[in-house]
């Protein structure tokens, strides 16, 4: 089964989108989990994506909405649901702030439903990897039930058929038993005698494995011999992005040892079906995927203009400007979340529908605003930019947390192959944009700094966050009234096969076509690098260190390239 | 102490829980206490939690003697002339012994749950006690110095005509972030740390149990802010306004300026803030008494 998500996004009146579509060709990604599986995104997750609401995960036979719908988007949940195969399910997200009317209400559930046979379930689930209805838990090797509190958002999903027959007298209701399951990535297998760790009411912080084991080894670095601790991280609920999953081996509170898996990924795809394979930086996959499938003779594929320049730039911003809103609550620190969020709220969609009364937490970022909008909406943005670099300029309150931690040698860097703001903030002059003609019109100067630690990342995305900004509000002007300058065709990388790449927040995106089969590839450099860069640079550190080195380095959950 | 006394705290209790939960809400912008109602109804409508691999004794109870130490120490607060809970000549200690069993109560959380994280977390807390409890029982010291008595009422009416904030301001500013730690506020939640330890001591709880921690968070928030307007902001006293009034003004501006600050600031990280503590506030401390000693002499005889 694969779980899809649907984006609503301004122009869209909340109806989720027809599932055979060409998605290269529309601002609306999908996504798409392979391996017959699927992943539960929770609140938070969904709008660091993007996401207004979950309505329909198309392809798949569950719907995933607010346990309130508010009165805009009840029509668009209706017909989603009414989109799904028979043998459908629902699940509701808890969204404490949400008036509307109760989702179950809306898709005519009622207690008949809660009485389907557990074994129904039982035997769909192929390999015994669903939720089966007689487990209590769950199955073991799945890491279901995770309840999750965090800051700003609650996202629970059901746990088989243990709570069956209770739907809406919790948080968590549930139609017929979920073949929606959170998958547990590939790990160690828990050791012989380990509990069943699937109580949702208890799952929180991503996972905690409890490894008890007779107190022996070596000694910490205080001299004393610790018991160590196994904790695992996500892949949802936990201060990193939805998919990221942290191993950790804990010495007392001091990180001993810690492996770090992207483990999201969408499966290749052709020219024809081209699709994003990491939304998190769409504007930058499209362009690249853009530009390369423009050399193919007959390529209907859009120039790459001021405007797309712009949105790649756009996309920028706003992805510092998230990461900082999380670094930010990784610290604890809400007023720099709420300086961070201020300054994304002119991109954020105003409709009053969706998660929360607050419009802004609840839909997407928007980057097609007309034009006198977007005026006025850059202004905004710049202003909040402006304070927000108040806020983080000399701050003694960031340094406190962040200097000396993450802190990776350029040599390392180097080695690793590290790219993007992780490189730059070690001194390496690596962007892609440095030889676009376009950007050496809009007086482009690369920003590095060379401390390479959190700090200086913090400080590198927040200034790359106002030259983006500034870069979109010369694009735009430039937009209609001057020809953009032709970056050339897409480097040939060998015979008949051609290869764009594009600067994205977090690094190069690579999209490479091979004329002969029609296929097209993606690659992300120096991804791996960073991933093993960052669990590096927990190891030794306490906790609340490590999670700020590890943070520091904003590392996708999307695997590129499989 | 009549045998109303304990309704009456229970019922301060309850309706200060509340509104303190509300004032959250309030320096974060978002006045409508309706979200409040609907938490609390939220929350007590789950099942109580039974996480696979915890102490059952030590877990059940932390809660309970969680919010037990919140009232004990409401109880000491002299809210108005004729409305005070316990009376008692050492008031002030009592207070401080009640608080210091939010240690072992969010010890108990952490360890019972059993979970990595959670011990973690009752870990943290237990080391951060040496950051807050040696400052908090020297400044009590301190100010009980002027009224030659540890009785939080005697302590205010030595207050009538000037604060103690004025008298002795070192005390003040130690007592009020050491406070805030026992209170578990921002940002020195680092026993929960919601994006750190998800939770941390108390994630595992659910249900009535989730409630009742979550209740007795906001007792102790009140109980420490009415113990620094009583200790420090003269208590009762002010102009025009009915004593009660202004003792609940006063707590109410303190609870919110302990939020407002708890938003400002970052986390502290529990080794650095542990070793800051030893440097810092603690010989801070010493000479608060020593500060408090020689203005009693000079003033206050």
């Amino acid at each position: 089964m694969v779980l899809s998500a649907v984006r609503q996004r301004l122009g869209h009146r909340g109806h989720a989108t027809k599932p055979d579509v060409d998605r290269s060709e529309q601002a609306i990604p999908s996504v798409v989990v392979p391996d017959e599986s699927a992943w539960l995104l929770w609140g938070r997750d969904l709008r660091r994506y993007g996401f207004a609401a979950v309505l329909s995960p198309l392809g798949a036979r569950a719907l995933v909405a607010p346990s309130r719908v508010p009165d805009g988007l009840v029509d668009a949940v209706r017909d989603a649901w009414r989109l799904l195969p028979e043998n459908r399910r629902h699940i509701a997200l808890e969204a404490p702030d949400v008036d509307g009317q109760p989702l179950e209400d809306i898709l005519g559930y009622t207690a008949e439903d809660a009485q389907a046979p557990a074994d129904d379930d039982a035997e769909e689930s192929p390999g015994g990897e669903h939720g089966h209805a007689d487990h209590e838990h769950g199955n073991g090797a799945s890491d279901e039930g995770h309840d999750h509190h965090g800051d700003g958002g609650h996202g629970e999903h059901s746990d088989g058929g243990r709570r069956r027959g209770r739907a809406g007298r919790g948080r968590v209701s549930v139609g017929p038993p979920p073949d929606v399951y959170v998958p547990r990535p590939p790990g160690p297998a828990p050791a012989p005698g380990a509990p069943d760790r699937g109580d949702h009411d208890v799952q929180r912080a991503g996972d905690e494995q409890q490894n008890m084991m007779p107190i022996e080894g070596d000694p910490s670095t205080d001299g004393l011999v610790m018991e160590s601790i196994e904790v695992e991280l996500g892949p949802l609920g936990t201060v990193l992005p939805g998919g990221l999953v942290a191993r950790v081996t804990l010495d007392g509170d001091v990180v001993a040892d810690c492996t770090l898996e992207a483990a999201l990924s969408i499966p290749r795809s052709s020219a024809a079906t081209a699709r994003v394979p990491d939304p998190l930086a769409f504007a930058a996959w499209r362009e690249a995927t853009s530009a390369v499938l423009a050399s193919v003779p007959e390529g209907q594929a859009a120039p790459r203009g001021w405007a797309s320049l712009a949105q790649v730039e756009l996309e920028r911003t706003a992805s510092h400007l998230v990461w900082l809103r999380a670094l930010g609550g990784l610290l604890g620190w809400v007023e720099l979340v709420d300086a961070g969020h201020a300054a994304l709220s002119p991109f954020l969609d105003a409709r009053p529908t969706g998660f929360g009364r607050r419009a802004e937490t609840s839909n997407g970022l928007r980057f097609d605003l007309p034009p006198g909008e977007m005026d006025s909406a850059l202004a905004e943005a710049e202003y909040r930019l402006e304070a927000l670099r108040r806020l983080l300029g000399d701050s003694r309150r960031l340094s406190r947390r962040t200097r000396g931690r993450g802190q990776t040698a350029l040599a390392a860097v180097e080695a690793a192959g590290a790219t993007g703001p992780v490189a730059r903030a070690a001194g390496l002059s690596v962007d892609e944009r440095s030889g676009d003609p376009r950007y050496a019109e809009l007086g482009f100067v690369s920003v590095v700094r060379h401390e390479s630690d959190a700090l200086a990342r913090t400080h590198l995305r927040l200034d790359e966050a106002r030259e983006s900004l500034r870069l979109s509000r010369a694009a735009l002007e430039r937009e209609g009234r001057e020809k953009a300058p032709d970056p050339g065709p897409p480097a040939e990388a060998a015979d008949g096969v051609r290869r764009a790449t594009v600067e994205g927040p977090r690094g190069p995106v690579q999209a490479t076509l091979n004329y002969a089969d029609d296929e097209l590839r993606f690659a992300a450099p120096g991804q791996d690098a960073m991933l093993d860069l960052a669990a590096r640079s927990a190891i030794g550190e306490e906790w609340s260190a490590a999670l700020v080195a590890v943070v520091s380095f904003d590392l996708s959950p999307w695997r590129v390239g499989l | 102490m009549s045998v109303a006394t304990p309704f009456a705290i229970v019922g301060v209790a309850a309706v200060g829980g509340f509104l303190v939960a509300w004032l959250e809400r309030l320096v974060a912008g978002r006045p409508s206490p309706v979200p409040v109602l609907r938490s609390i109804a939220v929350t007590l409508a789950r099942p109580i939690a039974t996480p696979p691999t915890y102490d059952r004794w030590l877990f059940h109870l932390a809660p309970s003697l969680l919010l037990l130490a919140g009232l004990v120490a409401l109880s000491t607060v002299p809210w108005a002339p004729g409305f005070r809970g316990i009376d008692m000549e050492s008031g002030v200690i009592l207070f401080a012994g009640a608080i210091a069993y939010v240690t072992p109560a969010v010890f108990m959380a952490g360890w019972g749950a059993g979970g990595g994280l959670s011990v973690v977390g009752g870990f943290r807390f237990l080391a951060l006690m040496i950051a807050y409890a040696m400052p908090i029982a020297m400044v009590l010291t301190a100010v009980g110095a002027p009224a030659e008595s540890l009785r939080p009422t005697a302590i205010v009416e030595i207050q009538e005509s000037v604060p103690m904030a004025i008298v002795q301001p070192l005390a003040v500013v130690l007592f009020v972030p050491a406070v805030m730690a026992v209170a578990l506020l921002p940002p020195f939640d680092i026993a929960q740390a919601p994006s750190e330890l998800g939770g941390g001591a108390f994630a595992r709880y659910g249900g009535l149990e989730a409630g009742i921690i979550a209740l007795a968070q906001r007792v102790l928030v009140l109980a420490v802010a009415g113990m620094t307007a009583a200790l420090f902001l003269g208590g009762w006293y002010g102009p025009l306004l009915p004593p009660a009034l202004w003792m609940a003004l006063k707590t109410a501006g303190v609870v919110a300026l302990m939020l407002w600050a708890g938003r400002r600031l970052p986390r502290f990280e529990i080794d650095r803030l542990v070793s800051f503590a030893w440097k810092v506030p603690i010989p801070l401390s010493i000479l608060a008494i020593a500060w408090g000693g020689l203005v009693t002499l000079l003033f206050y005889r």
